[in-house]
């Protein structure tokens, strides 16, 4: 189990993460969410011993965060980073050892890894001649290469194609069957909903929304509908008393804002083809946007997407 | 050492050792340094390829055709050479200008006034079908006066050979003027030289020209060294920045692992370079020494020895200085983003360097003086000025002991001031970086 109480980073003047508590415990998948500058890696990096907190304390199955916690951990910062001239099986057994592993034991696991990620031909080959996919690959592959018990991945489908992007996203469910504590970071949000069990969303520093993810879908309620269509989109505009959360030439989502949906279906059938119809729930987008707003920031001045 | 700091250790010594930059610095280091001893005599040399046409006038008829003839050879006018009246150096000096041939000597026409000489000469010099010209007069005492005309009147070399061959000529006929016998005249130009001997509490005498040598040789040895491994270190640092590997590294081990690893292997690997330096050097050496007492028989060989105590001293300035030095370029590669921000911090650190080998002649000098010892204990100085006055006079064992402590202490501050500096730096990018800032950068 992680827990985090009452971290506060300071840099200088500035107020990088401010009065922070959340804990997952072990099987779970925690997002990390919030726009840029939300205080997301500033966090990671006091999780990973890299900085200290300036109060607060971080707590890893019971063992401050340190030298020890770090053994158990495996970090993939947002900022990708390999020794280029180094091969790429010595780069891993390197890593490896850093934490900890046996040269050999480190070899051993980082081929077998290679050949699980299809990188087999590339084992003795210099880092820089791989491609841009292929580094990301070994570098996620040195993220779990000691086996750790708490994955900490930074944005880790950033600057990733599909293909591998889905890799990623098998892995991370591998690695919560296998009873591991993965933190999963990032600002797109609608990366996070498919995969994560509980949710912390900070915003300039402060967590806003903590919890089970399905639970606060609940409490945000299931008040929007999803329509797909042939026809022409601008009869939506005669709608009154709904709005229109998301507008596309066959595809529109509309919040209800207590209205009956019957009319609506109704009034769209006399208009439009309709292909699809569905009740959603809220994006976590919108739950982001309606929390920072009740708590009174400017929702406008994030980043989000 | 602990285990983390092993592994970086091992990764950065062994991955530079197997670079193709390590195998060819350590192949070419030592050609470079030959090539910069010998390529200005070299260069000389070749510059004087062609034979630069001088003709002569000699008013006076008593030099000119002999200027043309070997001084190895007897002379009409003097029946003497240079070797039998002693001025070996001089004699062997002109034989080798003359069979450099960089002088293409000729006498002027008979029947011509210095008048039409010159006039006719000077059309020649400017139109450059000859270098100059050269007159021979002599002034009311029979003393030759020699002038030269020449467009360009920069080489040294010419003039200088010019002005000797006319002395050496001028000297034999006086010795033959008067009645001087080649053996009076070699005594006369016997010369002396005077042996130096150094007086030292072990008793020994040696001479002190090879110690003088020693001091500037082994100073300026560790100058070079923590400007070279300095740099090294500090591109090492900045690599890992910039390639963003550092902070996967930080995750795994304390910043202050990362740098000590970091100082120690590529320490390492200077040492090897060394070691393999020196071996070829010893090797070199040994056979050299086979070959003279081979050819000149035994006892000979070259009167150059090194105590222990020098070699000792000379190893631990040598470590003690790169250590001090190179964990301050460590903390400034981790901190900055490029190369001209890096230029900025080092330059006053430079100073810190370049100001002992400055100071070293006048240390060196008078090794026991007040300045001396007080540069010499000033931590940043110690390693080239402290080893240079071990090298000349060995100072006593309580300023030798101050200087290690003093260059110790200020090695655990520069560590641990620069770890904290690297934990920051590592992490802070597109920052402009001033010594405020890495000030600053300690507190946090």
């Amino acid at each position: 189990m992680l827990v985090l109480t009452s971290v506060t980073k300071k840099y200088g003047s500035f107020t990088a993460v401010n009065d922070l508590s959340f804990s997952v415990s072990r099987g779970k998948i925690l997002g990390l969410l919030g726009p840029n500058g939300a205080g997301k890696t500033s966090t990671i990096r006091m999780i990973a011993n890299i900085t200290f907190p300036d109060s607060g304390s971080i707590v890893f199955d019971g063992i401050p965060v340190g030298t020890q916690t770090q053994e158990v951990m495996g970090y993939l910062p947002e900022e990708r980073g390999l020794y280029k001239r180094m091969k790429v099986i010595e780069g891993i057994q390197f890593l490896g050892e850093l934490k900890n592993m046996k040269a050999a034991a480190a070899k051993k696991r980082g081929l077998e890894l290679l050949e699980e990620f299809g990188l087999t031909d590339w084992a003795n080959h210099k880092i820089e001649a791989l491609s841009k996919g292929m580094q990301q690959k070994v570098q996620i592959l040195t993220t779990i290469l000691h086996d750790p018990d708490l994955i900490i991945l930074d944005e880790p489908l950033s600057g990733l194609d599909p293909i591998n992007a889905e890799l990623v996203n098998n892995l991370i469910v591998d690695m919560k069957k296998q009873n591991k504590i993965i933190l999963f970071s990032t600002h797109r949000m609608e990366q996070v909903e498919k995969v994560c069990d509980e949710i912390v969303l900070v915003n300039k520093g402060i967590g806003v929304l903590n919890g089970n993810l399905r639970e606060i879908k609940k409490q945000f309620g299931r008040d929007s509908v999803v329509i797909e269509f042939d026809g022409d989109v601008s009869v939506f505009d005669q709608l009154s008393g709904v709005e229109i959360a998301d507008r596309h030439p066959k595809h529109v989502e509309l919040k209800l804002n207590g209205n009956a949906i019957r009319p609506i279906i109704s009034f769209l059938n006399e208009h439009l083809d309709i292909q699809r119809i569905e009740r959603v729930e809220p994006s976590l987008k919108d739950i982001f946007i309606q929390t920072v707003t009740e708590k009174g920031f400017d929702p406008s001045e994030g980043d989000l997407i | 050492m602990n285990r983390r700091i092993w592994i970086i250790l091992k990764r950065e010594y062994l991955s530079r050792l197997k670079s193709k930059g390590f195998i060819i610095g350590t192949v070419l280091g030592p050609v470079l340094i030959l090539g910069m001893t010998f390529l200005p005599a070299v260069l000389a040399m070749m510059t004087l390829g062609e034979p630069k046409t001088v003709y002569i006038y000699d008013q006076t008829g008593l030099y000119g055709n002999d200027l043309l003839t070997n001084p190895q050879e007897k002379t009409d006018l003097t029946s003497l050479k240079l070797k039998d009246v002693g001025n070996d150096e001089m004699a062997d000096q002109i034989a080798q200008e003359q069979a450099g041939d960089k002088l293409n000597l000729k006498i002027a026409k008979n029947g011509q006034t210095p008048e039409q000489f010159s006039a006719a000469m000077n059309d020649s010099l400017l139109a450059k079908s000859i270098y100059g010209y050269l007159l021979i007069s002599s002034d009311s005492l029979g003393k030759p006066q020699l002038t030269f005309y020449s467009t360009s009147t920069s080489d040294y070399l010419i003039l200088t050979t010019l002005e000797r061959r006319v002395n050496s000529l001028f000297r034999l006929k006086n010795l033959a003027r008067l009645g001087i016998s080649p053996e009076t005249a070699k005594e006369i130009n016997t010369t002396v030289s005077m042996k130096v001997f150094k007086v030292t509490e072990s008793g020994n005498q040696e001479d002190s020209g090879s110690s003088l040598m020693l001091a500037f040789g082994m100073g300026f040895f560790i100058y070079m060294s923590m400007f070279i491994y300095g740099s090294i270190v500090m591109q090492s640092a900045m690599e890992e920045k910039q390639s963003r590997i550092v902070e996967v590294i930080i995750s795994s081990v304390r910043p202050f692992d990362l740098l000590m690893g970091k100082i120690l292997g590529i320490g390492l690997l200077g040492l090897t370079q060394y070691l393999i330096w020196g071996l070829t050097a010893g090797l070199i050496g040994l056979y050299g020494a086979a070959m003279i007492s081979a050819f000149a028989g035994p006892g000979a060989g070259i009167g150059f020895s090194v105590p222990l105590y020098t070699i000792v001293a000379f190893i631990f300035y040598f470590i003690g200085g790169y250590l001090i030095f190179s964990t301050f370029y460590a903390a400034v590669g981790a901190s900055v983003d490029n190369m001209n921000d890096a230029q900025q911090i080092v330059t006053p650190i430079a100073f810190l360097i370049i100001i002992p080998i400055l100071m070293i002649s006048q240390v060196v000098r008078d090794p026991n003086s007040t300045l001396a010892v007080i540069l010499s204990l000033i931590p940043f100085f110690s390693p080239i000025l402290m080893t240079a006055r071990i090298a000349v006079q060995v100072p006593p064992w309580y300023e030798i002991t101050a200087s290690v402590v003093l260059m110790t202490l200020t090695f655990i501050g520069m560590v641990w001031a620069s770890a904290k500096i690297y934990r920051v730096g590592v992490l802070m990018y597109g920052k402009r970086l001033t010594f405020t800032e890495l000030i600053k950068w300690m507190k946090y």
